[in-house]
């Protein structure tokens, strides 16, 4: 394993013992769709199976982008962020170890609802589905370590300004009502939102309608995830040193 | 003798504010350097730069021969940083701490545990190695961060006020090790500190910097001139019913003791005075008798070693 690789994992496990690996974390990861999905349902006349490409879309944004976004802030308030900056790990395997530990987190809770909807329907397509997850949990992830850029030491001014960005992304994306049946304006405006995609994808692979080839889907979020990357490198390696 | 930091017009600016003015100096390896200021003066701002965590506005550092620019990781591979304001991670045990530091590192598996095992041991923690820091008083806290700036044996260690803050067995614990790690090793120390002994004691050279510059750069031996004429001498009186006012002129009447005197306060509210001198024992004797033969009862005497303030008032004046 290159030397550059397993410098990123040390980020990661510390990620996962320190952010990740605690027990309210992973209950609200698991039970915080669940409720979104009441939400929803509540009052509609709509099969389960019709929303389970909802609800795993959902689990995937939310849980993949919560806690990147805290990680900076909480370092810096903590005062353990220097040290790292003193060893020998570039400001780009930092965001690397921050965002592979969000798509780990993202992708093992996304799991569970999707297995949970192999026991309700027949997929047309299981790999589209999982690959679907890693490249949405991928892409998330990056939007949560992005938003983590923005130059806070207080844990909740992030959290705020996640749920800021995060909320609207939901109810642009057609998470819940496809994308088809919106009016004109917010077919529009649900193409900025790289969800849409990734719903568009997971309804189609539960054979539900969906408005776009899927291999284009796939190539939007991918530009999405670059983008994301791309921008949270540049604003850390501004913005990092400057929180000390 | 190698060098081992050599800086050249460093010059660090915040927002209009001059942290580090043009300061230029060269280390030598095996030495310990002290950088000894006040609040503010731009020492954590200087140990910043030299470890690549902040980018200076201008001016060059080489640390090993090699520009830090150029070669920043290569650089940071062979030093250990101790932040002036860190924190090991709260949550996990002081092992974790520990291991996630050699990882980083990329050290050998039986490397890092016998030498975690070994630092452990020598800094006192040995029983608390799987305790959460949570739980670490500061001074073992302190202990346990110089384990995790050490852990991958660096040739040059950057400790920023290592000892503030702490009781006296951490201290000298600490000392000791750093001493000890300098004189076995030859591993080359800067440190920072506001402490004049503890500059004294441990450095080979102590540049004083306030306000973003260095004043002087020279030996403890040849500072000491500077900071012994700084000590003081404080005697209070119990009485308020005489007048204490006439015994600057009393004492400068005393040859013996005229020539011991840099210099004399008095404070009429407190009903002390204070003289500033590099002897302050031999100068107890004649106050004491003056004190006597006017019938002016003392309540306290106090000697006081250099202050950092007076150390620079000293050298500001000397220096005009
Ligand atoms: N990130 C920063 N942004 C703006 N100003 C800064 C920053 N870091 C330091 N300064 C300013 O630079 C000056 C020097 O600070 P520095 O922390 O280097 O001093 P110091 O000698 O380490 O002081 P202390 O003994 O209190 O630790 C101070 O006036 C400080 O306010
Ligand atoms: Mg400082």
């Amino acid at each position: 394993m290159s030397l550059t690789v397993k410098k990123i994992f040390v980020i990661v496990r510390k990620n996962m013992k320190i952010y990740y690996l605690k027990a309210p974390i992973i209950i609200f990861g698991i039970i915080f769709p669940f409720f979104l999905f009441l939400a929803f349902s509540i009052g509609r006349d709509v099969s389960v199976a019709y929303l389970f490409p909802g609800i795993i879309s959902i689990t995937m944004f939310f849980s993949s982008s919560s806690i990147g976004p805290a990680i900076p802030p909480w370092e810096t308030n903590m005062k353990t962020l220097e040290r790292i900056l003193s060893t020998p790990i570039s400001i780009t395997s930092v965001v690397f170890g921050d965002i592979i530990s969000g798509f780990l987190y993202g992708f093992a809770l996304t799991i569970v609802p999707f297995l949970l909807s192999i026991f309700y329907t027949a997929l047309q397509s299981y790999a589209v589905v999982l690959l679907a997850i890693i490249l949405g949990s991928f892409c998330f992830s990056s939007l949560g370590t992005l938003i983590s850029t923005y130059p806070t030491d207080t844990p909740s001014t992030s959290m705020m300004i996640s749920s800021l960005v995060r909320f609207p992304i939901i109810f642009i994306s057609g998470v819940f009502i496809s994308v088809n049946d919106l009016p004109a304006a917010g077919k529009y405006i649900s193409f900025i939102s790289p969800l849409t995609y990734i719903v568009d994808i997971i309804r189609f692979s539960f054979g539900q309608k969906n408005f776009m080839a899927i291999w284009i889907d796939f190539l939007v979020v991918f530009l999405f995830t670059i983008l994301f990357i791309i921008s949270s490198l540049l604003l850390h390696k501004k913005f990092l040193p400057r929180r000390l | 003798m190698d060098e081992v930091i050599r800086i050249n017009k460093l010059t660090k600016v915040f927002n209009g504010l001059v942290a580090v003015n043009n300061v230029s100096f060269v280390i030598n390896e095996g030495k310990i350097f002290g950088l000894l200021g006040p609040n503010g003066a731009g020492k954590t701002t200087t140990i910043r730069m030299l470890t690549g965590i902040i980018e200076p506005t201008s001016g060059d550092i080489e640390i090993f021969g090699l520009n830090i620019k150029k070669h920043l990781l290569e650089i940071k591979e062979k030093i250990g940083v101790l932040p002036e304001l860190a924190n090991p991670y709260m949550d996990l045990s002081a092992w974790e701490n520990i291991m996630i530091m050699a990882d980083l590192y990329n050290l050998d598996k039986k490397v890092k545990i016998s030498r975690a095992n070994e630092y452990l041991e020598l800094f006192g923690l040995s029983e608390f190695r799987q305790k959460k820091v949570k739980g670490f008083s500061k001074g073992m806290k302190q202990r346990l961060q110089i384990i995790m700036a050490l852990i991958h044996e660096p040739r040059l260690l950057f400790l920023d006020e290592p000892t503030t803050g702490l009781d006296i067995q951490s201290v000298k614990l600490i000392r000791d090790i750093i001493k000890e790690k300098n004189v076995k090793e030859k591993t080359t120390i800067f440190l920072t500190t506001h402490n004049i002994a503890e500059a004294s004691v441990l450095c080979d050279r102590v540049a004083i910097m306030d306000k973003g510059k260095i004043l002087i750069c020279d030996s403890p031996i040849n500072l000491q001139k500077i900071f012994t004429s700084t000590q003081s001498l404080e005697i209070m009186f119990d009485t308020s019913s005489k007048d204490i006012s006439f015994i600057p002129e009393y004492l400068s009447s005393r040859v013996e003791a005229k020539e011991l005197i840099s210099g004399i306060e008095i404070s009429k509210d407190r009903d002390a005075i204070k003289i500033y001198t590099f002897d302050p024992v031999s100068l107890i004797a004649p106050v004491l008798e003056f004190s006597k033969a006017n019938g002016l009862k003392i309540s306290s005497v106090n000697t006081y070693g250099p202050s950092l303030e007076e150390v620079f008032l000293k050298i500001i004046n000397e220096g005009g």
